[in-house]
């Protein structure tokens, strides 16, 4: 053993930059799982430690209607503390900024809430004075967007407020809501003076609930949908939220560290190809040392060690890369996440991390190293003349079995389903095998047609897609499974953005006039073609409820468990 | 030279398959060595030289026959057995050099010792390197060494583990004249101080003249095996 160390360590001496450069293949690959890994970690520890902050409050039960009475005091009967908030689409005015609008979600708010958690505003405690008076807490992107400074008025239907702050982050809400619907708070008491709530107001009423310490919240929940199931009530709690968030971020999660994966498998591949090369220089040495007495073992070994090197340094550069990398990623997901992230080194992800890379780059490595088996001494005295080639070697087909299985086995990890483990294994392969024919094809095909009448430089060129030690099918891998890697990201983000962007067609509207009055459609109308734009589309609004589904009434459905129908 | 038989070929053949049909370049050799016996093997290219020195030194299997190197055969061995055999009692000289590049000259020296896990030859090393002129030359690379230096550092690695036969391959087959002088004093004088028995190839007939045996090959077959005159072997003039 100790000779394999020396000779392995020795036997670097006069390529130890290259070899270096050859373990930064891997460095991406698994600087990405470590990062992705950590954050994974922060988070589930984050939301573990932050949990209730979630929401705000144990418990939210949320309604169409106002609460009615028998479940108010049936609620109110089991102690703790409650805040209402009534909530609903309407415009705000802007005076001081020559009475323009905005379309905001306003939020009448009354009680403590948020009991966990804390509010930021600008000025800070500004949420406190929602309770002194007229006042209104403005989404931080409204007063930025129209230049609304604290102090200014603001018109909500009939009522005037004066804006006590600029909201940035609330419990229960990830920043991002803003982009959809800027909020604003007023008084729940204030709320009449605006004259909005009406008959066939789309209004949600939501009724906040901050229990004892140790309650159980979830059996609540239970008792309340066999009480009040024909109310249509929603009930939101932390574990639900937990269960969302968590559920939410595990997809991402196994998407990127899928991704990552892929970057790891590249490396591995370009670690092989170079290795490969790198052992074509050393059979020379390797001869010798079988004709001095070295055993193929020991040969072996010796180039092993070389390789276990090269992983080690590639896995830890790459781990340490990935904890600096986790540093920042919690910038990039801040606006939509509804807390901020604690940051710690998770040694576990670390661990993953580096075990991921150094588990495929010992098994690509082997790849090539299977080969020193069968150096000759013989060589040493002359070349390959008279060779035989070699038989099939079972014990590679048992490495790229291996490999395989590799491959599944983090795909398993990573997913929490096996059929997309498995979709995801075999896409690979398939990927793969493609790529491979493809480059045999083109080789095949460049020995066959190859024309004769081509200049020198043309023909050498295309020869060396077929000579011996062409690197066409480890080149046309390569550069097609890392195109593969770049569309897929790319395709998943477009198709991620087209769903909030929806079709970009020429013909799509980008006004949006809403909440027309019977009375005002015709002078509307006319004033819209004055401007010249061609009105697209003209829509009512009926507001209704559900009465049955599929002729059963909605009663019914609601209680039927098994349907797990929303309420 | 005593009567114990170091070397024993008998009927060995070896046949290459190409993409031309099978190619036969040892045809049924057969010879004994006695241990301290000086033997030359000579002919053109392509007689078969060296193919006989692989298959005695264990580097290769022969296609039929046997090859029985101090009392062990070799046919019986696998690939690992015969490296064994090799580093207990096999010293090799080879026309270019082989020396491995990045070790130094006394590493390079210390490589059989080091494979059989002995780490106490270093004084012996430093002996023989100094032996053949390079004693200040230990830490060099094979890259700082002339190709008579490399040499003579390929004959200190061959004596290191105290060979009971030195296989030689036209050791100065790449040496100018006054190197190849040199080489050959040393390869002659180590060999009579130990009592190694040596089989050097070479179509050098002068080299060849120097030992006490000659066998000459063409088309693979042995044409002639004698007896030779010379100052250098150890039995002395006969």
């Amino acid at each position: 053993m100790n000779f394999i160390l020396k000779m392995a360590w020795r036997d670097t001496r006069a390529s130890r930059r290259r070899l270096v450069l050859f373990s930064l293949s891997i460095v991406l690959g698994v600087a990405a799982l470590v990062a992705i890994g950590s954050f994974r970690d922060n988070l589930r520890q984050t939301v573990e430690n932050q949990s209730k902050g979630l929401l705000g409050a144990d418990l939210a039960v949320t309604s169409r209607q106002k609460l009615p009475d028998e479940a108010r005091a049936y609620l109110a009967g089991l102690g703790g503390e409650t805040s209402r908030e009534t909530a609903f689409s309407s415009m705000i005015v802007f005076p001081t900024r020559g009475g323009q609008t905005r379309i905001v979600q306003v939020r009448a708010l009354e009680g403590g809430f948020p009991f966990y958690g804390e509010v930021v505003t600008a000025p800070a405690g500004a949420f406190a004075n929602l309770r002194a008076g007229d006042q209104a807490i403005l989404e931080d992107t409204l007063l930025a967007q129209f230049g609304v400074k604290v102090g200014d008025p603001v018109r909500i239907g009939e009522a005037t407020f004066t804006v006590a702050g600029a909201l940035q982050k609330i419990p229960g809400e990830s920043p991002a809501v803003a982009m959809l619907a800027p909020r604003v708070y007023i008084p729940l008491r204030a709320l009449e003076q605006t004259h909005l709530v009406q008959a066939g107001s789309l209004v949600r009423y939501r009724t906040y609930y901050k229990f004892p310490p140790a309650f159980d919240v979830e059996g609540l929940v239970r008792d309340l949908r066999e009480r009040f199931g024909g109310l249509q009530l929603g009930y939101d709690t932390v574990e639900h939220r937990k269960r969302d968030l968590g559920r939410a971020l595990e997809n991402v999660h196994s998407f990127l560290s899928l991704v990552g994966f892929i970057a790891l498998f590249l490396g591995a591949i370009g670690v092989a190809s170079a290795i490969h090369v790198y052992l074509q220089q050393k059979v020379a040495t390797i001869a010798m040392l079988r004709c001095l007495g070295a055993t193929s073992r020991q040969s072996f070994a010796i180039y092993l060690v070389q390789g276990l090197g090269l992983g080690l340094l590639g896995a830890g550069l790459g781990a340490a890369l990935g904890v600096a990398a986790q540093l920042a990623l919690p910038a990039l997901f801040r606006s939509f996440l509804p807390f901020e992230t604690d940051v710690f080194v998770s040694w576990g992800a670390v661990a993953g991390g580096m075990a991921a890379g150094l588990v495929i780059c010992l098994l690509f490595t082997l790849l090539p190293l299977l080969s020193i088996r069968r150096v000759s001494p013989l060589l040493a005295l002359r070349s390959g003349f008279g060779e035989e080639p070699p038989a099939r070697d079972p014990l590679r087909w048992a490495l790229y079995a291996l490999i395989g299985a590799a491959v599944l086995g983090f795909a398993l990890w990573q997913t929490d389903r096996w059929q997309r483990g498995v979709g995801f294994a075999l896409a690979l392969a398939a990927g793969f095998g493609v790529l491979t024919g493809m480059a045999r094809l083109i080789a095949w095909a460049a020995r066959r047609w190859c024309p004769r009448r081509l200049p020198f430089v043309w023909r050498q060129g295309l020869a060396n897609l077929y000579r011996p030690n062409n690197r066409t099918v480890l080149l046309l891998v390569s550069l097609g499974l890392g195109t593969f890697l770049v569309l897929t990201l790319y395709l998943a983000r477009e198709s991620l953005l087209r769903e909030f962007r929806g079709s970009t067609g020429e013909d799509r509207p980008n006004l949006l006039f809403f909440d027309i009055q019977d009375d005002q459609l015709a002078g509307l109308e006319a004033l819209v073609r004055s401007a010249g734009a061609p009105e697209r589309q003209e829509a009512p609004i009926v507001t209704m409820r559900v009465s049955a589904l599929k002729g059963r009434p909605v009663d019914e459905v609601l209680r039927d468990r098994t349907l797990r129908m929303p309420a | 030279m005593t009567d114990q038989i170091m070397l024993k070929v008998e009927r060995l053949t070896k046949t290459y398959a190409t993409a031309a049909g099978p190619l036969t370049v040892l045809r049924e050799v057969a010879f004994t060595i006695e241990a301290g016996a000086m033997l030359a093997v000579v002919g053109p290219s392509g007689s078969g030289k060296t193919t006989l020195l692989g298959l005695c030194a264990g580097l290769d299997q022969p296609t039929a026959g046997t090859v029985t190197l101090n009392g062990i055969e070799l046919g019986r061995l696998t690939e690992d057995e015969r490296a064994l055999v090799r580093n207990d009692c096999v010293g090799f000289v080879f026309q270019n050099f082989q020396l491995i590049p990045t070790l130094t000259a006394l590493e390079n020296v210390l490589v059989p010792l080091e494979l059989r896990g002995s780490h106490d030859g270093e004084a012996e090393a430093r002996d023989l390197l100094a032996r053949v002129g390079l004693g200040d030359r230990l830490g060099h690379y094979p890259v700082q060494l002339s190709g008579g230096e490399q040499q003579r550092v390929a004959l200190a690695r061959a004596f290191i583990n105290r060979p009971k036969i030195l296989f030689c391959d036209e050791p100065t087959g790449n040496l100018d004249d006054d190197n190849a002088h040199v080489m050959l004093d040393f390869v002659f004088g180590l060999n009579r101080e130990r009592g190694t028995t040596l089989v050097l190839v070479t179509h050098n007939h002068e080299l060849a003249r120097r030992c006490s045996r000659l066998i000459r090959l063409r088309g693979g077959a042995v044409v002639t095996d004698e007896k030779v005159l010379s100052t250098d072997s150890t039995d002395g003039p006969r």
